[in-house]
């Protein structure tokens, strides 16, 4: 019986966050999990990707359709109710071409992100531990690994940030390099400046939070890993600061060209770069005009987020021919499983038979040295590699076009080879070497 | 004969390198990195051997007059980018480094021979004269180079045009730090050139004769770096300001070249 490729599972695409919830498995969980869900399903390997976007069970089956019922089966049991629609089912070729997009964060949320990756190997490699990657799904996830690699080298489909916090970073870094023990001062408390605040503390900048309330200020301050200061050090602070993020609720500028006057003078020409979020602005847009101040208000962000939004989709188109291309590939191979074992036989009985006859024809030859000897078996293989280069050639052609097996029915009556093969397991498709891991080489 | 070659092929070694550099910039193809890498290299390699091939053929060091001057000024620059690079996250800053080292170096081909000044000039110094000169050339053309790459990557931020070049262009901080570092180096020895210069210029035989227009814009030229060096410690000047000013001080200092490249050793007509 042949083995086929699938997956099931749903995404952000087909479920709500409440439904994918209910699916989730935590990292501790994945591997036993994994295995479980093998078990129950009777398929021969099983990988299962669990993130915030998607739960899948990709997998390796003799029986697709008792298997994939079965799988269903096990999710909707884990969800305690029918998951309908919001559950997809792909096999064979889809199957694998949606691993290949998984795996190349063309299936993603924000596509070109690059989580997934990780989280993919990290799922692969808890497969590995439960035991239940094999040879099959071990090449699979290999060769998607590689086309997302080049995807992400190949095109620009991860380039550019995507939310504003990102393109805040983006832009800090572009003006002052690393920005460890860069100062970035808050002002304010509003969401979108502490998600902003906390990309760039995360990136190793200083952060100092400033607000009319001390209260506010001190627990912003205490979230985020920075220092709180009271509004009176504001003038002072806007002189000390790389990175200003303004993200207060007041309606009327809070950061005045007048003021910021004062502060361009005071910091002797020093860079500035200010993050106006705030709506109505809390900067009085005059002040980007000052010498040695950037001003980027919320509009500015989001134009440039969906920019990059745009570029990154427009990437998508050759990123999809990529990962055609190496699931073709990979199908190819696939389909060359089913003749490999013919081939070998081929092989090993025509090397056999022509190295039976001159084993049985040197005693005669006198004076035959190791050097003859030499060329005789090189003469053996060239004969064997001659006389079978059409069938093997015809075989694998067939293969690519799926129409093998009765080529390779008629060459192993016509060969003989199911009389020489006593000892070939049974119903084998495969005659891959096992590497560590399952995954084949 | 060999000479000339190598100035043909490396001039457009280093011309295709400057071409390849700003399409980069401009169109961000990544198959062009490695070709800029690879030109940039041959370049700087047949550079090595004009300027080996020229001291072979003039049985001195290449460097008693202008126009060699500059052909080692331009090596130099070039190597001095590289070593840029090597400390500063500054990938990309060719595109505008190399098209200066290929205007110094197509300059190293205009106009006249030496001045036998053997009679009239201590040798010493009109050797210290034109390698501190050099070493000036080298290290502000790097300056200007980043202050160039400062204000072209300021006026994309300013604009909020973020896609394109602006991503591909160093940050402005270290931009901003190349151009300080280099006129730092470039400073010391560009005095020293002046002084050794004044040196020469009195003690020659035509001392009576002034300071040619040359010699004038050399001082010029010092006191507009004097100036941008001043500021940049006393008033904190950064960016910007300091970019246009260094600009400034190499577009004067490029005078002065053209000025004895074309005038001779004296720098063409006295005041």
């Amino acid at each position: 019986m042949s083995q086929s490729f699938f997956v099931v599972g749903l995404s952000h695409h087909t479920a709500d966050v409440a439904t994918r919830e209910q699916l989730a498995v935590g990292e501790a969980g994945v591997q036993a999990e994994t295995a479980a869900l093998r078990e129950a399903t009777g398929g021969r390997e099983a990988v299962l990707i669990s993130t915030c976007n998607r739960v899948e069970v990709y997998g390796v089956a003799d029986d697709l359709h008792a298997v994939t019922r079965a799988a269903r089966a096990a999710m909707e049991a884990r969800a305690g109710r029918p998951l309908g629609d919001a559950l997809y089912v792909k096999t064979e070729e889809d199957a694998v071409n949606h691993a290949f997009r998984v795996a190349s964060s063309l299936d993603s949320l924000v596509v070109g992100e690059p989580q997934i990756l990780g989280q993919v190997k990290e799922a692969v490699d808890a497969a590995r531990g439960a035991g239940t990657l094999g040879p099959l799904l071990g090449r699979c996830f290999t060769r998607a690994f590689g086309a997302a690699k080049r995807v992400r080298t190949e095109t620009g489909i991860a380039e550019g940030s995507v939310s504003v916090s990102s393109v805040a970073c983006e832009l800090a870094e572009k003006i002052f390099g690393a920005l460890e023990g860069r100062r970035v001062l808050l002002v304010g408390a509003g969401e979108m400046g502490e998600a902003a605040a906390k990309s760039l503390r995360g990136m190793g900048a200083e952060l100092v939070v400033v607000n009319r309330s001390p209260d506010k200020a001190e627990a912003l301050a205490a979230h985020c890993g920075g220092v709180a200061r009271g509004h009176e050090a504001l003038a002072n602070e806007l002189v000390q600061a790389d990175v200003v993020i303004t993200s207060t609720s007041a309606n009327r500028f809070v950061l005045t060209t007048e003021l910021m006057k004062g502060v361009a003078k005071a910091r002797r020409g020093r860079p500035l770069f200010l993050i106006d979020i705030a709506v109505p602005r809390d900067v009085d847009p005059r002040v980007g005009g000052l010498p040695g101040i950037f001003l980027y208000d919320v509009d500015d962000l989001e134009k440039v987020t969906a920019q990059n939004l745009h570029r990154r989709k427009a990437e998508a188109e050759a990123a999809e021919q990529i990962v055609r291309a190496e699931v073709l590939a990979f199908e190819s191979w696939r389909k060359s499983l089913g003749v490999t074992p013919t081939i070998v036989a081929l092989r090993e009985r025509t090397g056999r038979i022509v190295r039976d006859e001159i084993a049985r024809t040197t005693p005669r030859l006198r004076s035959l040295d190791d050097r003859d000897q030499k060329s005789l078996d090189k003469m053996a293989d060239a004969i064997v590699n001659k006389l079978l280069h059409q069938q093997v050639m015809a075989l694998k052609a067939a293969s690519e076009r799926g129409e093998a097996d009765a080529l390779v029915s008629s060459l192993r009556q016509l060969h003989g080879l199911d009389e020489d093969d006593d000892e070939a397991p049974a119903g084998a498709a495969m005659h891959l070497t096992p590497a560590k891991g399952g995954e084949t080489r | 004969m060999l000479v000339e070659a190598l100035f043909i092929v490396c001039a457009c070694l280093y011309g295709a390198a400057a071409a390849m550099h700003l399409l980069y910039v401009a169109q961000g193809r990544d198959g062009l990195v490695r070709p800029i890498h690879a030109t940039t290299g041959i370049a700087v390699a047949t550079h090595a051997a004009f300027l080996v091939t020229s001291w072979q053929t003039l049985g001195h060091a290449p460097a008693v007059d202008i126009q060699s001057a500059l052909a080692l000024a331009a090596f130099l620059t070039e190597i001095a980018y590289v070593i840029a690079l090597l400390r500063f996250p500054v990938a990309m800053l060719g595109a505008f480094i190399t098209p200066i080292t290929l205007l110094l170096f197509l300059g190293s081909a205009f106009g006249r021979g030496v001045t036998d000044v053997s009679g009239e000039v201590v040798q010493g110094m009109l050797w210290l004269h034109i390698g501190v000169n050099v070493l000036g050339i080298t290290a502000f053309a790097v300056a200007a180079g980043a202050g160039a790459a400062y204000v072209v990557q300021e006026r994309l931020l300013r604009q909020k045009r973020i896609d394109g070049a602006f991503r591909r262009l160093p940050n402005l901080n270290a931009l901003d730090r190349v151009s300080g570092v280099a006129l730092g180096f470039g400073f010391p020895a560009y005095t020293l050139g002046l002084v050794t210069g004044a040196f020469a210029v009195l003690g020659s035989a035509s001392a009576g004769a002034g300071f040619s227009n040359a010699q004038l814009l050399g001082v010029l030229t010092w006191l507009v770096f004097a100036a941008v060096i001043g500021l940049r410690m006393g008033a904190g000047w950064q960016g910007r300001r300091a970019a246009l000013g260094t600009l400034v001080g190499f577009i004067c200092m490029l005078s002065v070249l053209a000025g004895y490249a074309i005038g001779g050793a004296n720098g063409g007509a006295g005041v």
